[in-house]
């Protein structure tokens, strides 16, 4: 079997006609990767599928969706009330394509339950459409439903496939009881059940034959007394499984309520700790509006900083150019002072005794003048340099103002905590509108209660039944024995009634012993083709097996035969995965396997292991995963092999779901 | 400027305007005091060179000038910056403080906030 194209129109949160998905066909790149977050319309596509090809989805604790759950949100809202998924599929050499449509009733105005809808379901085989039994048949020859959960799966499943190691858990009951239908032979306990039948209207047609009497006549009567016994533990039987079944029903409303409450519960104490960090984060924002006052208050200085940082440079300058000044005017007058000290002493010349003119005296003159001149242009005040130097202090001591610069990073801080704030206060409101009326612990206990005595009820009736099956089986080795005394009497002579009679019941053990031998073979074939998935896929050399227990779970088996009792998640999760693989080959030939977010807690290399070997026990290979479960390291490994890539993206009104399509 | 005329102020504000602007900062928790923005106003304007105008409407007086400046730092630094001021420097501190909140006021009823943190941090 090999999907080739799924469409969906208004199927959950694809709104509009328009989202489709083409399969890989080719064999060698058989692996379709859809990309998307959660709530992005993973397990959606995955429920179209199952919805499409059975006519039923359900959700996550297996309750079966209504068609209001199915139809898209956005077209309920506006009053378009049909949605549809078509499949396209080809197996056994066919082509066939699924079309389920439901739309409302014409006398319907607003749809309030399934009973408002009509379902039409268009089974189409190589073009012919088939009806009725006809599609059953075709599906069962596929797929089975069944076999379904076994190839069309989410992660959380495999928590499921883990409990079956957990001899006597809930959730491994039911899957012990899905792996049942599979392994079940129905055509052998059909001949069984026939050969029951046959056996017994011809124990009827020889009481009447034979013209009983003496010991004849004595064993038909205690054989009929015996079938008498049988037909009353039949239906002691009836009524036992049809109590069983009303308490089954009952027991798991009540889990489910629990799941409910217990959801509730952990809704509850998210509402707690949102209170308690929404109380945190309103503190927090005080606290940041009252430093960012505090700061504001003394902005004004932050201002003012730039201008007196100019103005100190300039009164330095000034101070510094007054300074130069009056060192200038202190040398001029210390150069003055000296040289009007000089005293110049004429003499007379010797030979004539006219007084001598003493060389340079003029130009110290000249330069005294030059000097008084200088000196008398400058003004220098005293109380100037006072005035600048004060205006320098008080620049100075303005710059050492406790400012305070922070208000940017306060401001940054408020605005990332009012942003926390408010989305906290959204999921405040959002879980709140979750819990509803609030809930009672006490409700929880009491349910508990009520689910322990629905279990042991059913205990009490598994052990009815028991005894009611024994004392058949009992009945019918009494009435075999009796079979044969009346055979083997001459008195009854070659009759043929009596032939078919013992035929019959030869026949009805044949069937009763090929029931448990082929249950047995195929349990054999499921540990085996478990085994030999599981030793691809595990990454550890001492494990030599899996062994398959009376649940259809499995053990691993170390290379000295005994049973690994410590095993990492990561290994049960293989050995989950091990077992899907052996069942989804053992029920059906080969066909595609479709795996929403698997690999939460496996380790890459266990990861590659398992994307390299599923290609290769698949027809094809579809894998829903958000970011978190595979790295662009693991993709890549596999990236020959990825024939489709899709991603999930939501469409602009942030409530629906598109289907991108990028490789 | 004698300390006879300096001690005459004793008062300054905004005109009716302005005080309401100033006082709706209050309300949206600007600044805590009125007298923070005030002072902010001042500092504005001196920041970006606001040459004040006289204002030609009835200021309503606001602050006394005692607690708006204890410790005469506005005054210090707007002698400071203006060595040469020819008016009481609390009476130019009222100007710059108008010119200032005009300007403030603008900026609020453009953007419907005051995002003081980025005045400050545009002002070096």
């Amino acid at each position: 079997m090999k999907f080739l194209k799924l469409s969906l129109d208004n199927f959950m949160p694809f709104y509009g006609d328009y989202h489709e998905i083409n399969f890989p066909t080719d064999p060698h790149q058989n692996i379709l990767l859809i990309h998307g977050s959660n709530t992005y319309g993973k397990t959606s596509i995955l429920r179209s599928i199952k919805w499409v090809l059975y006519g039923r989805a359900f959700d996550k604790y297996n309750r079966q969706l209504a068609y209001l759950d199915l139809l898209n949100y956005t077209a309920a809202n506006n009053g378009d009330y049909e949605f549809e998924v078509i499949i396209e599929f080809e197996a056994n050499n066919h082509h066939f394509k699924i079309t389920r449509n439901v739309s409302i009733k014409d006398t319907i105005q607003i749809p309030q339950n399934d009973s408002d809808f009509i379902e039409k379901t268009y089974f189409q085989k190589d073009g012919d459409v088939l009806k009725g039994t006809e599609i059953v048949h075709e599906m069962n020859l596929i797929a089975p439903e069944a076999v379904s959960r076994f190839f069309l799966f989410d992660g959380e499943l495999l928590q499921e496939y883990e409990d079956l190691l957990e001899e006597g858990s809930k959730a491994g009951m039911k899957i012990k009881e899905s792996i049942e239908q599979i392994l079940g032979v129905p055509s052998l306990i059909n001949g069984k059940d026939d050969t029951s039948y046959l056996s017994k209207i011809y124990r009827n047609k020889q009481k009447s034959e034979l013209n009983a009497t003496g010991d004849i006549a004595l064993h038909i009567e205690s054989r009929t007394g015996l079938e008498k016994a049988i037909e009353t533990h039949l239906a002691e039987i009836e009524r036992l499984l049809a109590q069983s079944s009303e308490t089954k029903e009952k027991k798991e409303a009540i889990e489910r309520e629990i799941l409910d409450l217990e959801e509730k519960s952990k809704v509850a104490e998210q509402i707690q700790i949102t209170k308690s960090t929404i109380s945190t984060l309103a503190g927090e924002i005080k606290g940041l509006k009252d430093k960012r006052l505090t700061a504001a208050a003394l902005a004004w200085k932050s201002l003012l900083r730039p201008k007196l940082l100019i103005a100190q440079k300039e009164s330095f300058n000034s101070v510094g150019n007054f300074i130069k000044e009056y060192e200038r005017m202190g040398a001029l007058k210390k150069e003055l002072g000296l040289l009007e000290s000089i005293h110049f002493e004429h003499e007379n010349c010797d030979i004539c005794n006219t007084e001598v003119l003493i060389k340079d005296e003029s130009s110290y003159q000249n330069r005294i003048n030059a000097l008084k001149n200088e000196i008398d242009s400058v003004e220098i005040d005293t109380s100037d340099f006072s005035k600048m130097n004060n205006q320098f202090d008080s620049i100075n001591s303005l710059l050492q103002l406790d400012e305070d610069r922070s208000l940017k990073d306060i401001d940054s801080e408020l605005s990332n905590k009012t942003v926390l704030l408010s989305k906290e206060e959204s999921d405040y409101d959002g879980l709140k509108e979750q819990i509803g009326d609030g809930l009672s612990a006490s409700e929880i206990i009491v349910k508990s209660q009520k689910v322990g005595s629905y279990s042991k009820s059913l205990l009490d009736i598994e052990g009815d039944v028991k005894k009611e099956r024994e004392k058949i089986i009992s009945n019918e080795k009494q009435i075999e024995i009796l079979n044969k005394m009346i055979e083997s009497n001459p008195d009854s002579g070659d009759s043929p009634t009596t032939k078919y009679v013992s035929l019959f019941g030869d026949l009805h053990n044949l069937f009763n012993d090929s029931i448990s031998n082929l249950r047995d073979e195929l349990k054999n074939e499921v540990e085996a083709k478990a085994s030999e998935a599981f030793l691809k896929l595990i990454h550890r050399d001492n494990y030599s097996a899996l062994k398959i227990n009376s649940n259809y779970g499995l053990h691993i088996v170390d290379k000295n035969d005994h049973i690994v009792t410590m095993k990492s998640s990561g290994a049960e999760q293989i050995v989950a995965l091990s077992l899907i693989d052996a069942l989804s080959k053992t029920g059906r030939p080969s066909g595609p396997v479709v795996m929403d977010t698997p690999f939460g807690r496996l380790d890459p290399e266990h990861r590659v292991r398992i994307l390299e070997y599923l290609p290769t026990s698949a027809s094809q290979l579809i894998l829903f995963v958000h970011k978190g479960e595979t790295d662009n390291e693991i993709l890549k490994k596999i990236s020959g092999q990825i024939g489709k890539e899709y991603n999930l993206k939501l469409q602009d009104d942030k409530e629906n779901s598109l289907i991108e399509n990028i490789n | 400027m004698s300390d006879e005329i300096e001690k005459k102020v004793t008062t300054i504000g905004l005109t009716q305007a302005n005080h309401d602007i100033l006082s709706k900062f209050k309300e949206d928790k600007i600044f805590h005091e009125m007298m923070d923005g005030y002072r902010f106003a001042i500092a504005y304007s001196i920041n970006r060179d606001i040459a004040p105008s006289e204002i030609s409407e009835k200021v309503i007086t606001t602050f006394n000038v005692g607690s708006l400046d204890p410790k005469n730092e506005i005054y210090n630094a707007i002698l400071a910056l203006n060595p040469n001021i020819k008016m009481p420097v609390y009476k130019y501190a009222e100007l710059l403080a108008e010119s200032g909140m005009t300007e403030l006021a603008m900026m609020y009823k453009q953007n419907s906030r005051l995002d003081i943190a980025k005045i400050v941090a545009d002002s070096s």
